[in-house]
C-alpha cells in the first residue's frame, strides 16, 4: 500500500468506526515525528480498533510524560542527536550528559507507571557512530545510559532497540538528513512503517486482538514434497538435504511457539492414516501429535475446516493464522474468510525459514502466564470431556457427573491472568473493558473495589483461571456496581455463570451493599449474553441499541444454589 | 504531450488530496501554503514523503520547503520526469 493511499484509508477508518470508543495513543518525543500519526492509527484501526494518535511537543518529552493518563499507549522517541546538540551548545561534559539524560528518562517512565503499555527506544547511536571502529562520544554515552537504566523496573515497558529496524533497512533508507536539518524530523516514511510493524503484535495483544492459533498445512509446508504421491521415505524434514534442513528449521520455529501457549493444528489435503503415520513414527518430523491441539486431515474444502476449527477451538476466526504453500487454497481463504491471517510459504525455499520466523512475531505481545504454557494440555482435557458428554443423558446428570468447583481468589496475586482475560475474553464478556495488569493491581489495591478471579476445576483437570469479576462499591450509597464480569469461553455451558452471579450477590452483600447495579454493552462478539442479567433476575432501568443498565435489589435476589457446583475461597 | 501533462497533475492532485485530507475538488490550480489552510509545515512533511513515493523521485535539498504550491508541485515533476 502506498503511502498516499494509507493516509486516504486512515481517514476512510476513522469515519466507519466513529461509533466505537477512541483509544488514545501519545507520542513524545525530541525530534518532528508527526508522519508516525497516520501510519500507527491505520496498523490499529485496520484491526477494528479506534486509536487516536496524539503527538507531544516537540522536545518535552519530560513535561508531556505527566499528561498521558488518559492514553492506553505512550511511545517515546527520544534521539540522541538533538540532546547532544544542545549539551555542545552548553559545552557539558559526556558525563554531565549522560548523567541528566538518564535523570531526565528515569523522570519520564515514573510519570508514564500508570500508561498500561509504554513503548521506548533505547537510546541508539548508529545514525552518527556506524563508521567508527571503536566507540566514539555517541556511543559512549549511550552505553552509559544503558548501563544506568538497566536496574530500574518498570513492568509496562516494551524496550524497542531500534538497531533491528535500521538493520532491515539500512541507515539510507531509514534516515532522511534533508528533513532532520530542514524540520527536525528524522526518519523516512519507510522507517515509520517498519517501526509500527516491529511493535504492532504487542498493541494488538494490548488491545484482545492476539492470534491464538496456528494452522498448517502439510505438504510443502511442513515437510518437502507430496506424502501421497512421493510416499513417507522420500519426503524431507531432516538435516541430511539442504531442503531437508529448511523444513526442519520451520518445524523448529512452530514447536517454539507452543512455550507461549498458541495452539498449532493441522489442516490439510491427505489421507488421515497418512499424515497420522507420519506423525507417530516418522524419524525425522519434529512435531508430533502431543503438540497438535487439532487436526482436519481430509479431502474437504479448506475454508469449511478452517471454520470447523474455529468453532471447535471457540475462538473467532480473527484468531487464526493459516500457512499454506498453495496460492490457490491462500486465495479462497482470503477471499472467503477475510479475518484469518495467511502466510505463503516462499517459492524461494531457503528464505523460507528466517521469514516464517519474521511473520511469526504475529503472536507476540503480553506477558506469558501458567494458562499459556498449559494450554494444549487444557485442550486436551476438554477433548476428554467432549467424550463424557456423550455417555450422559441428561444435562443435569453430566453436570453432576463433572465434579465441578469454583475456586476464588483475591485478584492480587493473578494480576497478569486478570489482565489478559479482560483483554482477550470477547464472547461471555458483559462490559468488554480491556484493562492492563497495572491497572488491575491498581483497583486490587483500591479498598473501593472488590475485584476477583475465579478458577475452574472438574474431575478431568483444571481449566485455569477463567473469570474476572470487577466489583466497584459506593459504601456512600450503599450500592455497587459491576465493572466487569467475564469468563474464558472454555467453561461455558456448564452453568458456572449462575453459580458466578450467586457469588457476586454473596460479596456485595458481605461488603454491606444494598443494589447491584450492572451494564451489558454489546460488541459485535458478546451477544450471547445480552440477556444474561434478565436471566439472572435484574430490572432494565434503561436500554438503547449498544447498552443496557440494570438493577438488583439484593434482598430480592433468588440464587441458584446449584448442588453440582462447589465454591472454595483460596 | 498535453494528455501526460494532465495525467501528472491528476496524479498530483491525488496525492495532495490525500496528504491534507481534503476533497480534490478544493486543489485548484492555485492550491498553495498561502490558499489551502490544512497545508502546514507538518503537512509537507509528508506531502514531501508522499511525491518522492508516488513518482520514485528524490528531491534536491532546498525543493523540500519550496514545493509549497500546486503549481510548483507540477513544474518540478515535469522537469524531473516528464
Amino acid at each position: 500500500m502506498s503511502y498516499s493511499d494509507l493516509l486516504a484509508a486512515n481517514a476512510a477508518l476513522k469515519e466507519s468506526l466513529a461509533s466505537l470508543p477512541e483509544i488514545r495513543i501519545a507520542v513524545l518525543s525530541n525530534i518532528t515525528i508527526h508522519p508516525i500519526r497516520e501510519i500507527l492509527e491505520y496498523a490499529l484501526r485496520s484491526h477494528g480498533i479506534h486509536a487516536v494518535v496524539e503527538i507531544g511537543q516537540f522536545d518535552n518529552i519530560a513535561q508531556d510524560s505527566g499528561q498521558c493518563s488518559h492514553c492506553k499507549v505512550a511511545i517515546v522517541f527520544w534521539e540522541l542527536l538533538p540532546v547532544i546538540e544542545n549539551f555542545r551548545a552548553r559545552a557539558a561534559g559526556e558525563s554531565d550528559l549522560a548523567e541528566s539524560l538518564t535523570a531526565g528518562i528515569v523522570q519520564t517512565l515514573r510519570n508514564l507507571a500508570g500508561v498500561p503499555m509504554v513503548v521506548v527506544n533505547r537510546l541508539n547511536a548508529l545514525a552518527l557512530s556506524s563508521s567508527s571502529i571503536r566507540p566514539d562520544k555517541a556511543e559512549t554515552i549511550c552505553n552509559h545510559i544503558g548501563n544506568a537504566l538497566a536496574s530500574s523496573e518498570f513492568p509496562n515497558i516494551l524496550w524497542v532497540d531500534l538497531t533491528k529496524i535500521l538493520c532491515q533497512l539500512s541507515l539510507d533508507r531509514a534516515i532522511d538528513w534533508r528533513l532532520y536539518y530542514l524540520t527536525r524530523s528524522l526518519y523516512t516514511r519507510e522507517f515509520f512503517f517498519a517501526y509500527v510493524n516491529h511493535i504492532q503484535a504487542d498493541l494488538l495483544a494490548l488491545f484482545g486482538k492476539r492470534k491464538k492459533a496456528l494452522i498448517l498445512d502439510c505438504d510443502d509446508t511442513l515437510w518437502k514434497g507430496i506424502l501421497g504421491e512421493d510416499g513417507p521415505d522420500n519426503i524431507q524434514m531432516s538435516g541430511a538435504t539442504p531442503h531437508g534442513m529448511v523444513f526442519r528449521e520451520v518445524q523448529a520455529a512452530i514447536l517454539d511457539l507452543l512455550q507461549s501457549g498458541v495452539i498449532i493444528g493441522l489442516c490439510s489435503k491427505n489421507n488421515p492414516q497418512d499424515v497420522e503415520q507420519i506423525l507417530e513414527s516418522h524419524p525425522d518430523m519434529l512435531i508430533r501429535n502431543r503438540h497438535l491441539t487439532i487436526k482436519r486431515v481430509n479431502w474437504d474444502d479448506k475454508v469449511s475446516n478452517l471454520r470447523s476449527i474455529a468453532a471447535e477451538l471457540n475462538i473467532g476466526l480473527d484468531s487464526i493464522v493459516f500457512v499454506d504453500d498453495s496460492g490457490y487454497e491462500l486465495n479462497s481463504v482470503r477471499a472467503q474468510l477475510p479475518e484469518v491471517e495467511c502466510f505463503e510459504v516462499s517459492p524461494n525455499l531457503f528464505s523460507y525459514p528466517v521469514q516464517f520466523r519474521s511473520f511469526l512475531k504475529i503472536f507476540a505481545g503480553g506477558r506469558l502466564t501458567e494458562e499459556d504454557k498449559n494450554r494444549t494440555e487444557l485442550y486436551h482435557a476438554e477433548h476428554l470431556r467432549r467424550l463424557n458428554t456423550q455417555q450422559h443423558a441428561s444435562r443435569d446428570e453430566y453436570l453432576k457427573s463433572l465434579g465441578l468447583k469454583l475456586i476464588v481468589h483475591r485478584v492480587e496475586s493473578k494480576s497478569a491472568r486478570a489482565a489478559q482475560l479482560t483483554q482477550k475474553t470477547n464472547q461471555f464478556n458483559l462490559t468488554t473493558l480491556r484493562y492492563s495488569e497495572t491497572e488491575i493491581a491498581a483497583m486490587a489495591a483500591h479498598p473501593e473495589w472488590r475485584a476477583m478471579a475465579v478458577e475452574v476445576e472438574d474431575r478431568f483437570g483444571n481449566y485455569g483461571l477463567t473469570g474476572v469479576v470487577l466489583l466497584r462499591l459506593e459504601s456512600g450509597s450503599r450500592s455497587c456496581q459491576i465493572d466487569t464480569l467475564l469468563l474464558s469461553c472454555r467453561v461455558l455451558g456448564r452453568d458456572v455463570e449462575k453459580a458466578l452471579m450467586d457469588l457476586i450477590v454473596e460479596q456485595a452483600k458481605s461488603a454491606g451493599m444494598g443494589e447491584i447495579h450492572a451494564a451489558y454493552r454489546k460488541t459485535p462478539k458478546n451477544i450471547q449474553v445480552e440477556d444474561y442479567y434478565d436471566k439472572c433476575g435484574y430490572t432494565v432501568v434503561n436500554a438503547s441499541p449498544h447498552e443496557k443498565g440494570y438493577i438488583l435489589k439484593i434482598p430480592e435476589y433468588h440464587p441458584f444454589c446449584l448442588d453440582y457446583i462447589e465454591i472454595q475461597y483460596a | 504531450m498535453h494528455e501526460q501533462g494532465l495525467q501528472l497533475s491528476q496524479r498530483i492532485r491525488k496525492v495532495l488530496a490525500s496528504v491534507l485530507g481534503i476533497p480534490i475538488e478544493r486543489l485548484r490550480d492555485d492550491a498553495s501554503v498561502e490558499t489551502v489552510e490544512e497545508w502546514d509545515s507538518l503537512k509537507q512533511i509528508n506531502l514531501i514523503m508522499a511525491l518522492e513515493e508516488e513518482f520514485s523521485v528524490r528531491f534536491e535539498d532546498d525543493d523540500v520547503m519550496e514545493l509549497t504550491s500546486f503549481d510548483r508541485i507540477v513544474k518540478k515533476l515535469e522537469a524531473m520526469i516528464g
